[in-house]
């Protein structure tokens, strides 16, 4: 397994203390990876409020309140699944900000889904209010399974890192 | 924009997300396709090519923006944009961001019932996203 990118990590600490921003995930297809990113430097807990891998539909259902109908249409794969999480794991963490994944790690031919494909979005917590901040949707072709889950890691933590530099 | 009424089957099935300059932005509520309708706010057109020579590029060009947005925003397969009018015979225009993986593909989206309604929540997260994104071009 590749470690994560630590210069990355060790900006997005910095930037969330000086912002005083607080941060919590919601994971699926990356299934663990961007906590285990967050959490991999020291003084992580001053800004990283904690994280879920809600695997199944049941699972993202029940912990984060995601839509169920449409989640079962869409095999849980959507735009709007990465965003119900990312607010699901605001809510459920009490964090500023959240970041949401799901997605394909490798081709699921019943689904139509010929390459990895998946999603992820970032929202953010103001005086209860939960908005969207972006939804990106991250193209694998060619990507074995564990190289897809990290490629989407690191597209998150890039995003987030262009979010919090642009405040 | 004198006369112009929504008709009731759009206003029964979409939200509305605002005005441009010559078109009325609605978004289908259904959440299995990011898909939104113009409606040109002009009363008793059916047909595009009714719309005087004044409205005529105006509607292309709120469409292009449209569409523009919508490639931004949701990185679609392809944009499906077509004026059919079957059923509801106001003049209005469809634009859906269109995915290999969605429950139509490669068919067209029309006549594939029942739609998905949206969360309210979710709604409101579309209707956002793209109001930002058109940005200052979005009038009310």
């Amino acid at each position: 397994m590749h470690s994560p990118d630590l210069d990355a990590i060790t900006k997005l600490k910095t930037l969330l203390i000086q912002q005083n921003l607080t941060i919590a995930v919601a994971e699926s297809m990356t299934c663990g990876r961007l906590q285990a990113a967050l959490g991999s430097i020291s003084g992580s807990s001053d800004y990283f409020e904690g994280g879920v891998t809600a695997y199944n539909l049941r699972q993202k259902i029940e912990l984060l309140g995601i839509d169920k109908q449409h989640a079962e249409h869409m095999n849980s794969v959507s735009q709007l699944v990465a965003h119900e999480m990312a607010a699901g794991a605001c809510s459920l963490f009490d964090s500023d900000l959240g970041i949401g994944t799901t997605g394909y790690a490798e081709p699921n031919p019943e689904h139509k889904i010929l390459q990895p494909v998946a999603y992820f979005a970032i929202c953010r917590q103001n005086r209860g209010r939960i908005e969207n901040i972006l939804t990106e949707r991250v193209h694998g072709d060619g990507l074995e399974r564990i190289e897809m889950q990290e490629h989407v890691c690191a597209c998150a933590i890039k995003a987030l890192l262009s979010y919090l530099q642009g405040l | 924009m004198q006369g112009f009424q929504l008709h009731p089957r759009l206003e029964q099935d979409c939200f509305v997300v605002g005005n441009l300059a010559l078109c009325q932005l609605l978004l289908m509520n259904d959440s299995r396709y990011p898909w939104f309708i113009l409606v040109p706010r002009r009363a008793e057109l059916t047909e595009i090519y009714q719309l005087s020579e004044a409205d005529r590029p105006l509607l292309l060009a709120e469409s292009c923006l449209l569409a523009e947005s919508l490639q931004t925003l949701y990185q679609a397969d392809k944009l499906n944009i077509a004026a059919i009018g079957n059923l509801v015979p106001q003049l209005h225009l469809h634009h859906v961001a269109r995915y290999r993986s969605d429950a139509a593909w490669p068919a067209p989206v029309w006549g594939k019932p029942p739609a998905l309604p949206y969360a309210q929540s979710a709604a409101e997260m579309q209707i956002s996203r793209l109001r930002v994104a058109l940005g200052s071009n979005f009038i009310t």
